[in-house]
């Protein structure tokens, strides 16, 4: 796969909707070879972890954040800078437990979810799990642990799309172990 | 400089003449833009002396479990004595101890951490991502500050050739041909690497 040196660091534009046919032509085919929804979501959340743990090097390369001292400042960055630069959506942070360590993210629109209605026979299917697999890989990588899931989601009844994270722990680092 | 002594002394008896006939600012003129000329070239070969200890050693690359994913060299004049896998892991060791050690033992509240330290030969300058990415150049102390040029290496090089290849596994040595011939002529094009005659 090789690439023409001279692209800027800014986004190629592209168009939205062929963006959201091919993530509809993925779950479309997912759901033909697995047949059961609960396998078809772990499958896009493996695959959405796949692309967090790369796409948060290029985020890191094109946004320049360093990194972030507490979780509400990482809350901000994913709703402000990330979800901008990626989807051209700024979703808003609310909901933050007592404690501090869990929030929701309210998403007016989610271009995945265009055009799109889910059929009777697959009513447990989160169609937008890939994005949980994508905040959960990319923050992976940052040292944060953390629990992504919807809690509302439009295409099965609700009103809005709320994806709720939790943090779980900090992932120290280690020194590789010496030979002796 | 004997040669520039010589046309100097020349032109002051050739100006002669010309003082004798009362135009004085002229000679003075014509001997101020030869002084000029002399410390000119003096400057020009003094620069060209410079740029030339001005160089890139080295250069690794280790991703956050302390693996090289590549490493490169230039202009390295003395090895160090041990196998490829133990300095990697030395040079990784080392840093992971020295970052601690700034760490704790700094004064104030610590913004960017570690971020070079120098010998009287050379000096060597380090670059982390949050994701645990480091980049290590070692260079000429001539070299001021290179943490743009190592941001520009993470993310136009190993971001663009190497994170956005589905084939290149991240995490283990990088094989990558297009990433290295990129990063060697990337280096070639910095504007203190100069290939020191051996």
């Amino acid at each position: 796969m090789s690439r023409q040196s001279n692209r800027t660091t800014d986004s190629k534009k592209m168009n939205a909707e062929l963006f959201t046919l091919t993530y509809g032509a993925l779950v479309t085919q997912l759901c033909k070879d697995y047949e059961n929804d609960e396998e078809v979501n772990k499958q896009l959340d493996k695959m959405g972890y796949n692309i967090g743990v790369r796409l948060i090097e290029d985020f890191l390369a094109r946004s320049s954040v360093g990194r972030c001292q507490d979780f509400r400042e990482t809350a901000d960055v994913i709703a402000k800078v990330a979800f901008k630069m990626y989807l051209g959506i700024t979703p808003s942070v609310t909901n933050w437990s007592p404690a501090g360590d869990e929030f929701s993210l309210i998403l007016e629109s989610n271009p995945l979810v265009d055009f799109v209605e889910l059929p009777d026979n697959h009513s447990s299917l989160v169609y937008s799990n890939l994005l949980c697999g994508v905040l959960r890989g990319a923050l992976e990588m940052v040292q944060m642990a953390v629990d992504v899931k919807f809690a509302q989601d439009t295409l099965r009844g609700d009103n809005i799309t709320e994806i709720r994270m939790k943090f779980i722990k900090r992932i120290e680092e280690n020194l590789p172990a010496g030979d002796e | 400089m004997r040669q520039d002594t010589a046309r100097w002394t020349g032109f002051s008896t050739g100006g002669g003449n010309i003082r004798d006939t009362g135009d004085s600012c002229w000679t003075e003129w014509a001997l101020a833009a030869q002084v000029v000329r002399t410390l000119s070239a003096c400057q020009w070969t003094f620069l060209r002396n410079r740029k030339r200890k001005m160089t890139v050693h080295n250069l690794y690359i280790f991703d956050r479990n302390g693996s090289c994913l590549h490493y490169g060299e230039w202009n390295r004049k003395k090895q160090a004595g041990i196998s490829k896998e133990e300095e990697f892991k030395l040079m990784y060791g080392m840093l992971f101890s020295i970052r601690s050690f700034c760490s704790k033992m700094s004064p104030l509240d610590m913004k960017d951490g570690f971020l070079t330290f120098q010998t009287s030969k050379y000096k060597l300058h380090y670059y982390e991502t949050p994701t645990g990415i480091k980049i290590i150049m070692n260079t000429d102390l001539g070299v001021p500050n290179a943490k743009d040029i190592l941001h520009q290496i993470y993310s136009t090089l190993y971001v663009e050739y190497i994170v956005k290849n589905p084939l290149c596994v991240l995490g283990e040595q990088l094989t990558s041909d297009l990433f290295t011939t990129r990063l060697d002529l990337y280096i070639r094009a910095l504007p203190f690497f100069s290939p020191r005659a051996a």
